[in-house]
């Protein structure tokens, strides 16, 4: 391998590096193989099995003008592009890139056509919703999207790699170091454009997503001189099963309470209605499913800073109410309609979960939470998904401002509209420049970085340092915030970073296998997330969207109509306040006392304008 | 309650000879922890260089790449749980393509 490191076990070579294996990954690979370039797909896991794709509620959507024109009678031709848009900008308190949010809305309908396509041919379960959306399940979502690769042009793949580093020359990418997970050998990809499509990044003790959204993309990029902006807003879902263990972060109970079959009272620890007290419009606004997860976060969140929670930092589905019958009725009911997805009874998301539905019949209670299930952050990225690094795409969770401060809109549909995209742009791009001038003292330098955690001796070792990182994101960076706790998680974030990183170190030193040091690499990534995270949250002196500061209850649109931008100078985060893009929809001049406010005038817009 | 955990281990590091290593994990009475739940305990506070798989596991039953021998029969770590206070013993599904300790290839 002339021209390499040592260091180096294998070298590839291709045009386009796709990096992560879900469905942003999975449309990068093929929107760039469809223009006749080599493409790799390196992914943590396994193509379609890894990541939050597989754990999602999968819902895929689209407008309903467009859904009717495919021949599905039962959707609703009132939600037109036009309306479709006005609401994910609106629900997004106008945050949203607006031309990001038309690119979103325009492709969905091709988009969800073909992965329609690739499920029937798959033999996979998807059935029409409402609106414009189609319900399966995340198996079906990745057995679907693994179906697509195999009708696409080719597509070469690498499984259970984790790219650590991207490597750029004269200004522009010119590859990416991994390492192999299994083999521990250290792959270096030579490419001319690399697409980000690695997830999210969810630094919380109590999620309904894999363990692997640990922001790896969002670090990558901003080193290689991309901005990250969005960082303080993360989506809670409301309904996430706290107990038992087995069931934990199972969003079983907000999907049966999103589909109306099962509406159980919510309850504190003291079995306290937390809806009974409420004016008549705000529990109708909660039972919106547009608003659903926003009006639920802000109450329950509400109750839980009062002290009415679990011990635990649970609430309650009480069932009590109401006859046991009627519960069994609609959970027969509903678990008719999940036959037809998992194929056996009382199963969720392939488990059964059939001690749940018997501790009803026992007149039991489940012990429910807020949990992370999607961060709004990433790279920055314009219409053609390019970041501000040369060469460097980003698509999906990984890329940041399609919706603003809060999600309504599906992110199956986001990610494969803009992984799509990103395939395109970076293949077009590859095709326009040269091949990249040899940057071999760069890659030596990222092969001593990633190989140091195994080389030092007496450091700190990393599986302490990832609880802490939970407890500083549980502790300040939930729904409610506040300045105190924000500064005193930004200090304890700041310190790791500072003080322990330089010195992480692992106890085995062979690299087959080795969790710790998978586990060191990471930590650079979520520690610069987390700490940009509590840097936005501490400057955003307002409340949007799941961001609700105890300090500055209200919407100030006066002064908070900016996305917080954190950018590349000299290797640090330098946070710049940046005006979104308004080129369609202009935001509400006036501010409101809080976001259950805004959510109000928002949804008594929206349903005026129907009537 | 305080669970023994019985792991057949093999380091790389060691040339990969067997051998088999305990634990003692305080588990809260009634938590349900899962096998899984007990790895991770053990290896984020008593031993970093266990090896299970862990790089992209779902924690839910759903990525099916967890499987592993517990109390000899083979399951998925993180679909069984932990209910009384027998030892538990782990073990990988196969020996010929065993990397390290429970993570086979």
């Amino acid at each position: 391998m002339k021209g390499f490191p040592s260091q180096i076990d294998r070298v590839i070579d291709t045009d386009v590096l796709v990096i992560g294996g879900g469905g942003a990954g999975a449309g990068a690979a093929m929107g760039a193989a469809r223009r006749r370039c080599r493409v790799l797909v390196a992914a943590k896991g396994r193509l379609g099995r890894s990541g939050s794709t597989p754990l999602s509620s999968a819902v895929v959507a689209m407008d309903g003008e467009s859904a009717r024109k495919m021949g599905q009678r039962r959707a609703d031709p009132s939600l037109t592009p036009d309306r479709w848009f006005e609401q994910i900008v609106g629900h997004g308190f106008f945050l949203s890139e607006q031309p990001l949010a038309q690119l979103y809305v325009e492709q969905a309908p091709a988009r969800v056509a073909e992965l329609l396509g690739w499920a029937r041919r798959a033999g996979q379960p998807f059935f029409f919703g409402a609106g414009g959306s189609w319900i399966t399940t995340g198996r079906a979502i990745g057995r679907s999207l693994c179906q697509g690769i195999r009708e696409s042009p080719p597509i070469d793949l690498l499984e259970d790699v984790m790219i650590c580093e991207l490597t750029c020359s004269r200004g522009r990418i010119s590859g990416a170091l991994g390492i192999d997970i299994y083999s521990g050998e250290l792959v270096y990809v030579a490419c001319r454009a690399v697409v980000i499509a690695t997830g999210g990044f969810h630094p919380f003790s109590f999620k309904c997503t894999a363990g692997d959204n640990t922001g790896d993309g969002i670090g990558m990029a901003f080193r290689a001189g991309a901005a990250v902006a969005d960082m303080e807003f993360l989506l809670f879902c409301p309904g996430a099963l706290f107990s038992p263990r087995i069931h934990r972060g199972s969003i079983l109970p907000m999907f049966l309470y999103g589909t109306g079959q099962i509406r159980p009272d919510i309850v504190d620890a003291k079995g306290s209605d937390l809806f009974a007290a409420l004016p008549a419009e705000v529990r109708r606004l909660a039972q919106d499913p547009a608003w659903f997860k926003l009006a639920h976060a802000f109450i329950w969140s509400e109750a839980l800073a009062a002290g009415r929670g679990t011990s635990a930092g649970g609430l309650f589905f009480d069932f009590r109410r109401y006859s046991s019958w009627r519960y069994f009725k609609g959970l027969l009911l509903t678990f008719m309609v999940f036959k037809k997805f998992y194929g056996r009874r009382f199963h969720y998301q392939h488990r059964s979960v059939r001690d749940l539905f018997d501790s009803i019949r026992r007149r039991g209670r489940w012990e429910v939470g807020l949990c992370c299930e999607y961060s709004l952050g990433g790279v920055v990225v314009d219409a053609g998904m390019q970041t501000a690094a040369a060469g460097v795409f980003a698509a999906g969770e990984a890329a940041s401002g399609t919706f603003g401060a809060t999600r309504t809109s599906r992110a199956l549909t986001e990610m494969l509209v803009q992984g799509f995209v990103a395939g395109e742009s970076a293949a077009a791009w590859s095709k326009d420049v040269d091949d990249p001038a040899p940057a071999e003292d760069r890659i030596e330098q990222a092969c001593r970085k990633v190989l140091a955690p195994l080389t030092r001796s007496g450091g700190t070792a990393p599986g302490p340092v990832l609880e802490t990182i939970e407890a500083i994101a549980d502790g300040a960076l939930g729904v409610r915030r506040s300045a105190g706790a924000l500064e005193k998680g930004l200090a304890r974030a700041a310190a790791l970073r500072r003080e322990i990183l330089p010195r992480l170190a692992v106890q085995s030193p062979n690299r087959r296998y080795n969790l710790e040091w998978i586990q060191a690499l990471q930590l650079e990534n979520q520690l610069f997330c987390l700490e940009a995270a509590l840097r936005a949250a501490l400057r955003r002196a307002e409340s949007r969207g799941q961001h609700i500061r105890s300090d500055f209850p209200h919407v100030d649109n006066g002064r908070w109509l900016r996305r917080l931008h954190f950018e590349n100078r000299g290797g640090k985060p330098a946070l710049r306040p940046r005006q979104p893009s308004f080129c369609c929809l202009s935001p509400p001049q006036r501010d409101f006392p809080g976001v259950l406010d805004y959510a109000l005038d928002r949804r008594r817009q929206e349903t005026g304008r129907l009537n | 309650m305080n669970i023994e955990v019985q792991i057949a281990r093999s380091r790389p590091e060691d040339g990969g000879a067997a051998y088999r290593q305990v634990y003692h994990v305080p588990v809260p009475d009634g938590a349900g922890w899962t096998a899984m739940d007990l790895l991770d305990y053990i290896q984020r506070r008593l031993d970093g260089s266990l090896g299970y798989f862990r790089h992209s596991a779902c924690g839910r039953g759903l990525c099916r790449r967890c499987a592993a021998r517990i109390n000899g029969n083979v399951g998925y770590l993180c679909a069984h749980i932990v209910e009384d206070e027998r030892p538990l013993v782990l073990e990988p599904i196969s020996e010929s393509r065993r990397i390290r300790d429970l993570v086979c290839r």
